[in-house]
């Protein structure tokens, strides 16, 4: 095998061949024992592609199962008289049945999914699901590189995600439910087991579940910033990186240092329900008793959560970025306007994501004086995240712009990211949050900005980088179809809400109707459960259209179907361990030379011409 | 069997998409895929601009629709004081984002649809371009400059607290799983303190007693203000964290266990003037829900919310506020009665029995006057004669105790005003102790009186005192309680002779 002789069937190819880094990668490797066997090969594997479709995949599921309890919950909020006795035989004693046969959901219950299903998109989803399945997919195919610097810590962090999402998953069951006090679990209400059934045990996997997900992103984390760092291959220059792959460094960076901090807070609350310490709690007196606790402090727990907190945001927003950065890029066939602005806008936000936590507690209790800094730099952050915007805009000028889900898909990401982010400068700042804390207009705001926009660049990127996982097409008309029904779907599920919200309708209410400020509402609240039902079934559309197209969409007949510049697409069809046969591609150029002298493409393995400017 | 129908219409319904989704695919192939590409491409680009416009219309249509639910707007409009520079700050903020929102929005789909893949059209070869940057850099730094300055201005105004010369009322609002209570601070204005470990039934915030403060504080069910005067709500919690929301007034602000927050405030309408200004609005002119008799306009109220997660009853935690002109607001006070006074005082739980509070005096003076003419109207032998209940001696001595004086005041009031009744003093002890001794104890605690009376200017003629030991028990010397009531002084008043002095009897105590 060691003395195999590859023949190049395209030009890059030949260009790798000719002027790749022979790293005697296949001396190495003989007889690839990595994938021997199935268990080895899709079970325990420690090839990163395959990984990475085990967090898509896994991620998926949970997307299933959270978007369908925010469906329960929504049922309950717009049809609040309906008879959920239906889903009795799912739900079990969730649904209490009355004589009449009307069933209804239970308060306990209504507050356990919509906790579970802030937790389960937030991180299963949004952060395992997008940050996992890309950074995986494609840091080492973009850079050059075999595999991750450890397909081991790899492998272990996603089994360790996998083990958090069985321990959250067996929680559904307990006989007191799951954790039910929001996904923020603010102490003490998460504390303790006498404020509500969810604190009980629920709480207890919630938190153990969390910790083991934690040690996945740190694994993960670790292990991009070293890959990043230490794997790329000759001539990829920090300034030559594709974008996705500085929003992937950079998100495993901000993890790396928020999410210890959130482990430590977790802790701490373990040991104020465990043992008796008071690290959360004070004077309270609950259940007809006054408890021990002296001395401790709820902001505490809010503090170091959202030190986390916020920038788990951009740790769930950053990678859509990079995705959409490049699926526009490609699909416009220009480069993305302001390669330079947008690594330092990433580099902006990621350092401002680290000093604006506050801006979740202006109403908390803190005192009101902190919160002259943190507006301050919150709204700044709308300087970078503007650039950004623009600059989107400005790629797609004078282009040339393919219209298949993916490009749409980041055309739609802008939109949310437009609409969303601008009613971040309403809540960012503190004078407005006095009315809208705590109210559907925060919801409206972080759905649309890191909820629906993460999920367009998590679709955009599925759309766009299909063919390299599974050498086969996603049924394109299918996903137009998604696309329409996803973008007019999710506005209509959340742009009513900013009316809600600003009308003051505070959100996690059971119902509205005890309160006369909060009732008039009952119609929007109808529209709004109808248009999520809606939008969710298009989601099925995707599922279907997924599993589909891995056994039966058209194939894959090109390496570059695109015609991208991106290393990936230098690989073979069937991209085997180790993803390039014989040498690693040598970079020439950055990665967005398009139309560049009339020329359609020029990947990133092509010498600079003797004629050709290296400036762009 | 209509869940299965529903299901299995689902399934169908999913099936026949994705079929129509792979001919079309297969379609493509076979036609050609440049063909049929361009053709999707422009169809594409019609349906983005259609998006745009639609999107942008059914924005601005929401808008005006939903107008009236919009902050600072018609029936929204904020009824405090500081209430108005939020609204201001959200128009402002609210103008500068839709501008942003409309501009870039056109931008994007615009973009799209003209710059969509043309026959013969090559996208040009624009990489960057730093004066671009610069400006849209510069322009967003500088409109949240004006925003931050602007939104920081009016927080700092918002959040300080009440200055030391102000003129304010500070009330308390506590929450616990689920309900708001609320304390306001009594004749005083000030709250008295509490600890969470004297939470029990009959002490919901846990007030120490023996902080006087406490004395005159009153626990009300509904939120009841003063118009045009500035309220600090203290913000406390018992169990978990629960967050005070006043819509209408602006006002939000976490209730945390063991850290007392704050929120001041100045409501600016009466209840009567902002239902009369809902009236004008077309949704308010609708049958009340709580009195079908009226229009919604009528009975609509201001409330009080919980806006931090706090349990399964969250959603539940109401409470009405009214805000009244001064004068209503002081007649609705009047009828307040303190907590403490009205349930506390003289129960077990009351650390305060050698204490008397001014209110406590005035309710006993009024009651010794009407006793007393009671007494003297109705002569019978028995009748006449009532106890100084609150006249007491220090333990076995003929010492009055302080907090007798205004008793005694009262019955020289009371004699001076009445010439014409002569009264009896009689001093009665309980029967512990030898019986000679509390004989004794008791004519000299008699005689003490006397003298105050005599020294508050009585005629000596109009009063006699004696002693009766333990001779005359009106309650059971057996307990506590029977020998207190049996330790007394009594006043005998007739309008006629003085009976006799009674004879040294032998000193054998009756039983």
């Amino acid at each position: 095998m060691a003395t195999a002789i590859f023949t190049p069937t395209t030009r890059e190819e030949g260009l790798i061949q000719e002027l790749g880094y022979d790293d005697h990668f296949h001396e190495h490797h003989h007889g690839d024992k990595y994938q021997s066997n199935f268990v080895s090969h899709y079970i325990f594997s420690m090839d990163h592609k395959m990984i990475a479709k085990q967090f898509l995949i896994t991620g998926m599921m949970w997307a299933i199962i959270g978007g369908l309890m925010s469906l329960v919950f929504r049922m309950q909020l717009g049809f609040p008289e309906e008879s959920l006795a239906w889903l009795k035989p799912v739900l079990g004693k969730w649904i209490s049945v009355n004589a009449d046969g009307i069933g209804t959901l239970q308060e306990d219950f209504y507050y356990a999914l919509v906790t579970m299903h802030g937790t389960i998109l937030v991180f299963f989803v949004l952060t395992a699901g997008l940050s996992g399945t890309f950074s995986n997919m494609l840091i080492p195919l973009m850079i050059g590189a075999r595999d991750m610097a450890s397909p081991l810590l790899n492998m272990l962090s996603y089994w360790f995600f996998f083990l958090s999402g069985l321990v959250m998953f067996s929680s559904l069951f307990l006989s007191t439910g799951p954790f039910a006090g929001g996904w923020v679990a603010y102490p003490p209400l998460s504390a303790l087991p006498e404020a509500m059934d969810g604190s009980k045990a629920g709480m207890t996997l919630w938190t153990i579940s969390l910790v083991f997900f934690v040690v996945s992103q740190l694994l993960g984390g670790v292990n991009y910033i070293t890959t990043v760092l230490n794997l790329r291959t000759k001539g990829m220059t920090m300034w030559r990186l594709p974008l996705p792959i500085w929003a992937f460094f950079v998100t495993a960076i901000i993890g790396l240092l928020s999410f210890p901090v959130l482990v430590s807070a977790f802790f701490l609350l373990m040991l104020d329900r465990g043992i008796g310490t008071s690290f959360y709690l004070s004077d309270i007196y609950i259940g007809g008793q006054a408890l021990d606790h002296v001395g401790g402090s709820p902001i505490l727990y809010q503090h170091l959560f959202w030190f986390l907190g916020h920038p788990e945001v951009y740790i769930i927003i950053l990678p859509a970025m990079g995705i959409v950065s490049e699926v526009l890029s490609v699909n416009a066939r220009k480069p993305i306007f302001g390669y330079k602005a947008m690594v330092f806008s990433i580099l902006a936000i990621a350092f401002l994501s680290f000093i604006v936590w506050a801006h979740h507690m202006f109403m908390s209790g803190v005192n009101p004086f902190i919160a002259n800094f943190f507006v301050i730099f919150t709204l700044i952050i709308a300087v970078p995240s503007a650039v950004k915007v623009f600059n989107w805009i400005a790629t797609l000028y004078g282009g040339s712009i393919r219209f298949n889900p993916a490009s749409l898909f980041a055309i739609g990401f802008v939109s949310m990211f437009i609409s969303g982010g601008l009613t971040g400068i309403w809540l960012g700042n503190s004078t407005l949050d006095i009315q809208l804390h705590d109210t559907y207009f925060v919801v409206a705001h972080f759905h649309i900005v890191m909820g629906v926009a993460a999920f367009f660049g998590m679709y955009s990127g599925v759309y766009h980088w299909f063919p390299k996982m599974y050498g086969r097409f996603m049924n394109e008309t299918l996903g137009k179809f998604h696309f329409w029904g996803t973008l007019i779907g999710a506005y209509c599920v959340f742009w009513p809400m900013h009316y809600l919200g600003m009308a003051g309708v505070p959100r996690r209410y059971f119902r509205f109707d005890t309160f006369e400020t909060f009732m008039h509402f009952a119609e929007l609240n109808k529209f709004i459960t109808i248009a999520a039902i809606i939008t969710f079934g298009f989601q099925i559309l995707f599922v279907i259209n997924f599993f589909y197209s891995i056994w039966k969409g058209r194939k894959l007949t090109t390496m570059n179907p695109y015609k991208a510049n991106t290393l990936e697409w230098t690989t073979p069809i069937e991209t085997g361990h180790g993803n390039w046969p014989g040498k690693l591609p040598t970079v020439q150029r950055w990665s967005y030379d398009y139309g560049k002298d009339g020329r359609d493409f020029i990947t990133q393995v092509e010498p600079i011409g003797e004629n050709e400017s290296a400036e762009h | 069997m209509s869940t299965l129908i529903v299901l299995i219409c689902i399934a169908l319904l999913l099936l026949i998409i994705v079929q129509i989704a792979r001919v079309r695919d297969l379609a493509k192939q076979m036609r050609g895929e440049e063909e049929v590409d361009a053709r999707n491409t422009k169809m594409t680009g019609y349906y983005l601009l259609v998006f745009l416009v639609a999107f942008l219309v059914i924005t601005v249509a929401s808008m005006v629709y939903y107008k009236n639910y919009m902050l600072g707007y018609g029936p929204n409009d904020s009824l405090s004081e500081h209430g108005g520079l939020i609204d201001g700050m959200m128009n402002l903020t609210f103008v500068i984002t839709f501008i942003v929102f409309v501009i870039t929005h056109i931008l994007l789909f615009w973009y799209s649809y003209k710059y969509r893949k043309q026959e013969g059209k090559k996208a040009q070869y624009i990489s960057h371009n730093n004066t671009l940057e610069i400006v849209w850099t510069g322009i967003p730094a500088i409109v949240m400059t004006f925003l931050v300055i602007g939104g920081l201005d009016a927080w700092n105004t918002i959040m300080g607290d009440v200055g030391a010369d102000d003129d304010y009322m500070e009330i308390e609002a506590n929450g616990y799983q689920f309900a708001w209570q609320l304390r306001y601070p009594g004749d005083d204005g000030l709250l008295g303190r509490t600890n969470f470990r004297l939470i029990e039934g009959n002490n919901p915030f846990g007030q120490d007693w023996t902080d006087l403060k406490n004395a005159d504080d009153i626990h009300v069910g509904q939120i009841v203000l003063p118009v045009n005067k500035k309220i600090r709500v203290r913000i406390t919690a018992r169990d978990v964290l629960h967050d005070f929301y006043l819509p209408q007034f602006r006002v939000k602000m976490d209730a945390v266990p063991g850290l007392p927050t704050f929120f001041v405030f100045t409501p600016t309408k009466t209840t009567k003037e902002w239902r009369k200004e809902l009236s004008q609005y077309e949704e308010y002119q609708i049958p009340s829900i709580t009195d079908p008799e009226k229009m919604y306009w009528e009975t609509a109220n201001m409330e009080l919310a919980c806006a931090e997660l706090c349990g399964k009853g969250h959603w539940s935690m109401k409470k009405t506020v009214t805000i009244l002109e001064e004068d209503e607001y002081e007649e609705w006070l009047a009828e307040q009665k303190s907590y403490y006074l009205s349930t506390i005082r003289g129960t077990e739980s009351d650390p305060n029995g050698n204490i008397l509070f001014p209110a406590e005096i005035t309710q006993r003076r009024q009651e010794f006057i009407q006793e007393a003419n009671t007494a003297l109207e109705t002569p019978e032998d028995d009748d006449n004669t009532l106890i100084l209940k609150y006249v007491t001696f220090e333990t076995g001595s003929a010492q009055l105790t302080e907090l007798s004086s205004y008793q005694l005041d009262d019955a020289i009031n009371f004699l001076k005003k009445n010439t014409d009744v002569n009264v009896m003093l009689k001093g009665h002890t309980d029967s512990t102790g030898d019986a000679t001794a509390n004989y004794t104890l008791s004519e000299r605690r008699a005689s003490e009186v006397r003298s105050y009376l005599l020294k508050g200017g009585i005629d000596a003629q109009r009063m006699t005192s004696a002693g009766f030991g333990s001779t005359v028990p009106v309650a059971d010397n057996g307990t506590a309680e029977g020998r207190q009531a049996n330790r007394r002084t009594e006043l005998y008043v007739t309008r006629g002779e003085l009976p006799a002095l009674p004879v040294m009897m032998d000193s054998t105590p009756s039983k």
